[in-house]
């Protein structure tokens, strides 16, 4: 675990330049890939089985356009409100979502069997992903007070847990294992950085087997929740209907895919959600490994820029920041994609960048925006 | 932070590799998967093939039916646009459809429930898309009542279905058979049919371009000639191979090809000479149930059941073959009634679908004892010790006392009580009796002496089983091979099997034994002797034809349809129109199918042929000697006889009078079973090669000298004078008796549909 480099940050230096010169061009090259494939896929896997005469349907794809103008112009704000003269407003962001978590609880939709939506009339939005940013800066901002000696005492990372658990608990209760998985690793990935001792990652650890077992035994995750994870290990069972259909349609692919629009897995609709968790079976299918591959090599070139990123920090607020962001990217993009084909359980989480969705489409781009905040402030 | 840049690379590692799997090493298996998820096929039915008789005339042929189907899709899709969108309130507008259906189907004469028209719309077996049949073979003025009110009956259709027609009414049904729906295991037992072993992967099935899918409720043979050809009968059913998305709307048709109506078979039987022996079987039991018996003490003669074949001796074809009581194959066409299953099931009915002739086992009786003589001759039995020469005639007081059971000893009465003494029936004494007078009077005594013999002596002179040796060569107790299903063996009990029998289950068989009685009781058919009628006519057609044992023919050719042809691909071979190239089948001949040649002693056999002439010829002229059993049937018309013209068509053949049970508490079956034209100098008629053999058996019907006889007489007499009458279709007979359709009151102008001819298969 690397110790964080001590040193307060020089707010007297001068910036060099406007903030479109300091931001990282990598990360805005190669998100702009992964957006571009994310919308063509998408509207593949939306605009319907057409026949002689059928118009196709513009609607997801003309919805995720805008989601993606509307996440862009906040990434853009994200990205240019210094991050270090914000730290004062992470208190004030961590409130507004446990707010807003409650009230889905109280006033949400219900879909899916998970209480985790507002309806709106144009697109629901989901708290549960807006919190996610807030759930980085707040641990960010938490550790990097707190991490300032050696090692990082017990009682401040179980602080930091429980400041994570709050939000977790909300989203539990929706309930929304797949987002608190991801949340999950947010937390995994910054209290490794901060430096949390072995020993209290495996007392850390033992309580939450704890956790989750009580939660099982005590009826905590219902029974759909548990088949799809029991799925996972048993080929048999009906929740691996989708997964089965998704490495059906990712082999149908083969080295070059079927084509845009000519997947038959897709345009059959045997792979349901597949505008959403099971978005990779499309990318699979119709655009083959080539395709796929070419989708995890700008994930992993985008991974290694925000890396870089948080190794470059001024502080350790903004390294954690960076350092959280990966971690959520990572763990999204293999559990999504791993899901697809069969190496993950079964859980509702979108492929970044690349799903159909609003609210999923905005966070991922807010993430980004404060990463190019960190950059932008970086040390040079 | 180096630790997560570890843990990213190698998730991307995992993530690569899988990827590669699933898209390089796996890509073709999982691309037939995907292939396979995309495609239905959709299945028609093809026409079955046609039943025809030797000359042609349709027996079994395909009739087009008015049918009511509902399509689930369409109904439900009809019952959304009229805003009735919750199930509950759509299974309402259902149920009260289905009554109005109902009450439209029973007013036009077909009895409908509500019940019946439910249970056929959730008949799992068919898809949301799929037209389900729910009333078959109706009115087709409700073409016109469903087709004005689509409004009131969304989603249901009144088409046209091919079912089975059968143009003679309920005539020759035992042979016919009739279809039905197939069952879960007749589905299984055909699951493999239509597939062919993959010669490149033996563990791999490919799909036969001639195989014929089943599904369920697809109809299959159920008996008869419908079920032992059902391959060859059954079309090969017209498939299309659509493409379609998940919610299995049609996306591209990728192939289609119509049905291919399925072989004809065509039978032995002569349709006139079939309806005759049925009416004449039918009448001959009608006559026996009117007599009364000589002793008022014995049980009356109920004649509930009987069965009669007729064949043509010199190629084992059978001509005709009758069974009573009979159904109504057509009754089986939209399903049975409960009350006619129940009709059918009714234990007083007697089992009417069983096919007496084939599949029902009856004692031999004094028919067999021509084979006695013969194994007599052939042992060297005439002559030994206490039996004289075949040519000598003896005296037979009525009665044989077997000679191994103490009738010598002190105890005689106990020994008498035990069956020691073996009597002829009636007790009936007679003067004069060579083997010749033996057949023609039916003299017990003279085969209980032949019976004993071969039993007590030595065995390195004469074989203990000579008799049953002989009856096995001439196909008695062992299946015929008949092209139908059900046919039993029957038994040719030996002291072996008697033994063996007692070991498998001493409760059913108490006596392991075997004795001198067991054989004088085979001697003359009795014991435990069982036989079908097929199988005795099998053997008198080999008296009467010198020896030869013939498997017998029903069916002379299976005709196939013209098919499509095949390339070496297995794909269809197609002109430049695309339509696929015709290639015509040479039919299937049945040729006469010999079992063996027996070579019977030619001295015993004109003996044994005098003697059965005798049956039909000799009149009784002295006060010692009774005339042929058969003689009155034959000659006397008074009698119950026909006048027949012996001499110029001979008729030879054997009476048989057959106990049965323990012969106090049912009546005897009454038998006879002879061959015409056939005669010889010695009787000074015409001399010619015999070409029918007929025999019958008519169940606690008395004695076969005056039941069975006068019918078989009767059917010889129509055949010798050529008067065989032309048989009718039931739409002749309904014409005649002015019978009309239910349909045609409302519209006398319209006739009945009409039948096809030519297999309508479009």
């Amino acid at each position: 675990m690397t110790a964080l480099r001590a040193g307060t940050a020089d707010f007297d230096r001068k910036e060099e330049g406007p903030l479109w010169i300091r931001i990282d061009i990598s990360v805005i090259l190669l998100s702009i890939g992964l957006l571009a494939m994310g919308l063509v896929v998408v509207y593949s896997a939306t605009r319907g089985v057409l026949r002689e005469g059928d118009v196709p349907d513009r609607s997801f794809l003309d919805r995720q356009i805008i989601f993606i103008v509307v996440g862009l112009v906040a990434g853009g704000i994200t990205a240019a409100v210094d991050y270090r003269k914000a730290r004062a407003l992470v208190p004030v962001l961590y409130g507004f979502s446990v707010i807003l978590l409650v009230a889905v609880l109280l006033f949400g939709t219900e879909r899916n069997g998970a209480r985790s939506w507002f309806s709106t009339g144009f697109a629901d939005f989901q708290p549960s992903e807006l919190a996610k940013p807030v759930m980085i800066l707040v641990l960010a901002a938490w550790f990097s007070t707190v991490q300032s000696r050696e090692r990082l005492e017990f009682v401040n990372v179980m602080i930091g847990l429980a400041i994570a658990g709050l939000l977790s608990g909300l989203v539990l209760l929706q309930p929304d294992f797949g987002t608190v998985m991801v949340y999950g690793a947010i937390v995994a990935g910054i209290v490794i950085v901060a430096g949390v001792s072995v020993r209290h990652v495996v007392i850390v650890l033992g309580l939450l087997v704890a956790a989750v077992w009580a939660m099982v035994t005590g009826g905590f995750l219902r029974q759909t929740q548990l088949n799809r994870f029991t799925a996972f290990a048993d080929p048999a069972s009906a929740s691996r209907y989708n997964v089965n259909q998704a490495e059906i349609a990712i082999g149908n692919g083969g080295m070059t895919g079927t084509g845009l629009f000519e997947g038959t897995q897709n345009n059959s609709s045997l792979v349901p959600e597949k505008e959403t968790d099971f978005i990779f079976s499309v990318v699979g299918e119709e655009l083959g490994f080539v395709g796929g591959a070419t989708l995890l090599v700008l994930f992993g070139l985008l991974l290694a820029r925000i890396w870089r990123i948080a190794h470059l920090a001024e502080n350790d607020f903004g390294r954690l920041i960076a350092v959280g962001v990966f971690s959520m990217f990572l763990f999204q993009a293999f559990q999504s994609v791993g899901m697809n084909m069969g190496m993950m359980p079964v859980t509702g989480i979108p492929l970044p960048l690349i799903s159909a969705g609003g609210s999923s489409m905005i966070t991922n781009l807010i993430c980004l925006g404060l990463v190019q905040n960190v950059h932008a402030h970086r040390l040079r | 932070m180096r630790i997560l840049g570890v843990v990213a690379v190698s998730l991307f590692v995992a993530l690569f590799g899988r990827l590669w799997y699933l898209q390089a090493l796996q890509s073709e298996q999982l691309q037939e998967v995907a292939t396979l998820n995309i495609q239905e096929t959709i299945r028609t039915q093809a026409p079955r093939g046609r039943v025809l008789d030797v000359n042609g005339n349709v027996l079994v042929d395909n009739r087009l039916s008015t049918i009511v189907t509902v399509n689930p899709e369409d109904l439900r899709v009809a019952l959304v646009d009229q805003n009735i969108r919750s199930s509950d309130d759509q299974a309402e507008f259902r149920r009260e459809m289905f009554t109005e259906l109902a009450r439209e189907l029973s007013g036009s004469g077909q009895l409908t429930k509500l019940a019946d028209l439910e249970r056929a719309f959730n008949d799992p077996s068919f898809r949301q898309f799929e037209d389900i049949p729910v009333a078959r073979d109706v009115d087709e003025e409700l073409l016109i009542f469903i087709g004005e009110r689509p409004n009131d009956f969304p989603g249901v259709k009144v088409e046209q279905d091919l079912v089975r027609e059968y143009p003679y009414g309920a005539r020759a049904a035992h042979i016919l058979g009739y279809v039905g729906s197939i069952t879960g295991a007749e589905l299984e037992a055909k699951a493999d049919r239509w597939t062919l072993v993959d010669p490149e992967d033996p563990e791999n099935r490919l799909p036969d371009p001639f195989g014929k899918p089943y599904r369920s409720n697809d109809e299959i043979g159920k008996e008869g000639i419908e079920r032992f050809f059902e391959d060859d009968l059954r079309g090969i059913p017209g498939t299309q191979v659509i493409e379609v998305d998940n919610f299995g709307n049609l996306v591209e048709v990728i192939s289609s090809e119509a049905p291919q109506r399925g072989s004809d078979i065509v039978l032995t039987i002569d349709i006139d000479l079939q309806v005759e022996l049925e009416e004449e079987l039918k009448r001959a039991l009608d006559r026996a149930r009117e007599a009364v018996p000589p002793d008022p003490e014995d049980p009356p003669f109920t004649a509930p059941a009987g069965a009669a074949v007729i064949m043509d001796p010199r190629n084992g074809s059978v001509l005709a073959m009758a069974s009573y009581p009979t159904f109504d194959p057509g009754d089986f066409i939209d399903g049975l009634s409960f009350d006619q299953k129940a009709a059918l099931d009714d234990p007083t009915a007697h089992q009417p679908l069983l096919n007496r002739a084939v599949a029902e086992i009856y004692p031999a009786a004094s028919t067999f004892k021509p084979f006695t003589a013969i194994a007599a001759e052939v042992y060297n039995v005439f002559g030994w010790d206490f039996v004289e020469e075949w040519d000598v005639p003896t005296s037979d007081p009525g009665y044989w006392d077997l000679k191994s059971c103490g009738l010598e000893s002190d105890d005689r009465e106990t020994a008498l009580a035990l069956g020691c003494r073996k009597r002829n029936a009636g007790d009936a004494t007679m003067e004069g009796v060579d083997l010749e007078h033996s057949i023609a009077f039916s003299s017990d005594t003279y085969y209980y002496k032949l019976g004993e013999a071969f039993w007590i002596a030595p065995n390195d002179e004469i074989p203990d089983d000579g008799i049953q040796q002989i009856a096995s060569q001439f196909g008695l107790g062992a299946s015929t091979g008949i092209q139908l299903p059900g046919e039993k063996s029957g038994l040719m009990p030996t002291a072996q099997l008697k033994q063996q029998r007692h070991e498998d289950n001493p409760d059913a068989f108490p006596f392991g034994d075997w004795y001198s009685g067991d054989n004088a009781n085979i001697a003359i058919g009795q014991g435990d002797v069982a036989i079908t009628p097929l199988q005795l006519t099998n053997a008198y057609a080999a008296l009467a034809n010198g020896g030869t044992v013939f498997s017998p023919n029903i069916v002379s050719e299976i005709r196939p349809p013209e098919r499509v042809q095949l390339d070496e691909n297995g794909a269809i071979v197609r002109d430049e129109d695309d339509k696929p190239i015709m290639i015509e089948f040479e039919p299937i001949e049945f040729a006469p199918r010999v079992v063996r040649e027996i070579d019977i002693p030619a001295d015993i056999e004109a003996a044994i042929l005098d003697g059965l002439l005798g049956v039909t010829m000799l009149e009784k002229t002295l006060i010692d000697r009774p005339g042929g059993t058969a003689y009155n049937a034959f000659n006397e018309p008074e009698e119950g006889g026909v006048d027949f013209d012996l001499i110029n068509w001979p008729v030879a053949g054997k009476t048989g009078t057959a106990q049965v049970g323990n012969g106090t508490d049912r009546a005897d079956n009454a038998m006879f079973a002879g061959f015409g034209p056939s005669g010889t100098t010695n009787w000074g008629t015409a001399v010619s090669e015999p070409e029918y053999v007929m025999v019958t058996i008519l169940e606690e019907s008395g004695f076969g000298s005056k039941s069975a006889a006068p019918f078989v007489a009767r059917m010889f007499d129509l055949i010798a004078t050529d008067e065989v009458p032309k048989a009718l279709r039931q739409e002749e007979i309904d014409e005649f008796y002015g019978v009309t359709n239910i349909g045609e009151i409302g519209d006398p102008e319209q006739g009945p549909a009409e039948a096809p001819t030519e297999g309508a298969d479009g």
